[in-house]
């Protein structure tokens, strides 16, 4: 009886021994900031005490929701931009054209670079005068304009985090064993089927994984839209201006948990959405 | 069997009220329950520090670069090592709040300084440490008792002293305006083209600008603002700012550098900023060589950075903030900084400065006539937070 109670304290301690880094990783840099700034959030501005008052202000106010919609609006339409890129991308890269590896080496260089220096470039090739706009200028013979605008912040989003979807995409649709979609091709599966019914859903787990990535980074954006983003100013820029500008980290705190709270709930339902579809796909 | 669900119970209960017990540790640590602040004792002979930290809440991106080519040399002179943290006034106000307490050196806006004594963050009293900052004697003595015009009862030393100027593209503008109601009525020459950054910008460089047009056209800084607020002329000075506003470059800029890309696209062509910052942009090639600037004789707004030393560090770590404010109010790196970032210093040695320096900034005697330091830090608060609604953003 001693004997088992001792191997079982010893698996418990063990257990806990392996975990302990993790779990002290995850308290200090995780579970601690998140109290601190959930704690903040809750203290009164200008006044001793606590209080639900920064919420209250921001969930009643039509700026904030606006400025929820607007940062929801950027990462939606970078997801969606991202894998109407990658996919097709991925699907010639696979096929080892001429020139893949200088072009797989091209859609890492976004990744390389400051993401300041990038909004700065990308406004400056964007502007009236810059190359970009001169060159689809000359094509559909008219000024476009870019900088500081929704699409121009959709584009340059778009730049910067669609090498996550590209990847992910890449590496998925690589992974498909070649026989798979001779098979379907032997048994009378034209091009367009293979393409529909074996290869995209194959890759749909990488475009997926990438997908989220580029949600976050679009929903969480910073430098670009501060740079950029003109009169657009998405949730990042907004708590960083009551932080930082307006003094007001309790409202900041606020901002932060409620951003927090939506990419968590966005990320929850894609993924039971994605998983249900798969999952229902595997049943047909 | 029972005797060892009794044992397996005691054990879950001992390290459940071991849980609990730190738990309750690390939320006393996280609430800052039970902590306590150092005093420096009267007469004492502590060692130096051997290592401090300076917190720079007023430099842009020219200053940053300044900082970390001269700390170095303050490093090497001083057998210290000093790590360098950009930060902002409002950060640096939530860390010392907090209670922490390795901020050695802070160097802070008017605003900044203000919003660090409004809180009751105790700050030393910098005037009676002369013995061990000898260099204050090149300050003058106004200077150490209120910043600009706010009482600091010597517990801040200015570093420098930036201005204010109208900055415009000669080849775009060949007769720029001689005052704000002069930009005003000839707003119409350049709609479309007169820059401004976001009043709710990090660089406070939009609301100054709001500021100084409001004092342009005549409002009078001086009372409480409740005070202006409730007046007539206030609807109407802002009603003529909105008037002015719609002959801004929309949007106006998140920040200097964008400012700068406005200037640099031929988008915009007159603005109001700070003279070193764009001198020294223009140095760098951000800006294009044809930009230059020009002063009007009354609302110009002349501002400062201050040095400051937090009261709750221990007193090597004062010693050490000591030494460092002594190399920084040196005649050689306040020179330094007057020739390389055409930056007014906060020494008053103006004799001992190099005739050279002013050749692309006016003398001190010229400035300090007409440079108008913030009076109004609650209508300064109003223009930040109000600014964007003004320019119709």
């Amino acid at each position: 009886m001693r004997r088992m109670l001792g191997r079982t304290r010893v698996v418990r301690l063990s257990t806990v021994t392996l975990l302990a880094p993790a779990l002290a990783y995850l308290g200090v840099f995780f579970v601690y900031p998140i109290f601190v700034t959930l704690r903040t959030s809750l203290e009164r501005t200008g006044a001793s005490g606590y209080s639900f008052d920064n919420y209250r202000a921001i969930l009643g106010s039509g700026y904030y929701w606006n400025v929820i919609g607007l940062t929801l609006l950027l990462a939606v339409a970078t997801t969606l931009a991202s894998i109407v890129v990658a996919v097709p991308l991925a699907l010639v890269l696979r096929t080892h054209v001429r020139g893949h590896r200088f072009v797989r080496v091209l859609v890492l260089t976004p990744l390389l670079i400051l993401a300041l220096i990038s909004a700065l470039g990308l406004l400056i090739i964007w502007a009236n005068t810059g190359w970009a706009n001169k060159i689809i200028a000359s094509i559909i013979g008219a000024d476009i304009q870019v900088d500081y605008t929704i699409k121009g912040l959709i584009v340059f989003y778009t730049w910067l985090y669609a090498p996550y979807t590209i990847l992910t995409t890449l590496s998925a649709v690589e992974a498909i064993d070649p026989a798979v979609e001779e098979a379907a091709r032997v048994t009378g599966a034209t091009p367009i089927q293979v393409l529909r019914r074996v290869t995209l859903p194959l890759s749909l787990r990488g475009v997926r994984a990438g997908s989220i990535l580029t949600f976050l980074l679009a929903f969480e954006a910073f430098s670009i839209p501060l740079i950029a983003g003109g009169n657009h100013r998405p949730l990042a820029v907004v708590v960083y201006t009551e932080a930082t500008v307006f003094n007001n980290f309790p409202k900041g705190s606020a901002l932060a948990i409620v951003m927090a709270v939506i990419a968590v709930v966005v990320l929850v339902s894609y993924q039971a959405l994605s998983t249900g579809r798969q999952r229902r796909e595997g049943r047909t | 069997m029972t005797s060892a669900r009794k044992m397996l119970r005691r054990g879950r209960a001992r390290t459940s009220a071991a849980a609990l017990a730190a738990a309750a540790g690390i939320l006393s640590v996280m609430l800052g329950i039970g902590g306590s602040a150092s005093a420096e004792p009267a007469g004492s002979t502590h060692a130096a520090a051997t290592s401090i930290t300076f917190v720079d809440t007023a430099g842009g991106a020219n200053f940053q670069q300044f900082f970390k080519e001269i700390i170095p040399q303050a490093e090497k002179d001083l057998g210290i090592t000093i790590n360098y943290l950009p930060s902002s006034a409002p950060e640096l106000l939530q860390r010392l709040q907090g209670g922490q307490a390795n901020q050695d050196v802070v160097l802070l806006k008017p605003d900044g300084l203000t919003s660090l004594t409004n809180a009751g963050v105790p700050l030393v009293y910098l005037q009676a440490r002369r013995p061990k900052i000898p260099n204050l004697h090149l300050v003058a003595d106004a200077d150490i008792k209120s910043v600009l015009g706010i009482p600091t009862h010597g517990v801040a030393v200015p570093f420098w002293r930036d201005q204010f100027g109208i900055i415009y593209d000669k080849a775009k503008i060949k007769n720029p305006p001689k005052s704000w109601q002069d930009f005003y009525n000839r707003r119409n020459e350049w709609a479309g083209h007169i820059g401004i950054i976001r009043p709710d910008a990090t660089s406070g460089g939009g609301r100054i600008m709001l500021r100084d047009f409001l004092l342009g056209i005549g409002l009078d800084e001086k009372p409480p603002f409740s005070q202006i607020q409730s007046s007539s002329e206030w609807t109407q000075d802002l009603q003529k700012l909105r008037t002015f506003a719609s002959a801004f470059y929309k949007p106006a800029a998140g920040s200097a550098t964008d400012l700068f890309q406005q200037f640099a696209q031929g988008n915009v062509w007159i603005t109001e900023y700070a003279i070193d910052f764009t001198l020294w942009s223009r140095d760098q090639g951000l800006l294009p060589k044809t930009v230059g600037a020009t002063f009007f004789k009354s609302a110009t707004y002349g501002g400062a950075a201050y040095l400051a030393v937090p009261g709750n560090i221990s007193v090597g770590q004062k010693l050490a903030a000591f030494k460092f404010i002594n190399w920084l109010l040196s005649l050689k790196t306040q020179t330094r900084m007057l020739t390389e970032m055409h930056e007014y210093p906060g020494i008053s040695a103006w004799k001992k400065m190099p005739a050279s320096a002013f050749k692309d900034i006016p003398t001190w005697t010229t400035v300090q006539a007409f440079r108008t330091p913030l009076e109004n830090n609650d209508l300064y608060t109003w223009l930040t937070q109000n600014g964007m609604q003004l320019l119709g953003g």
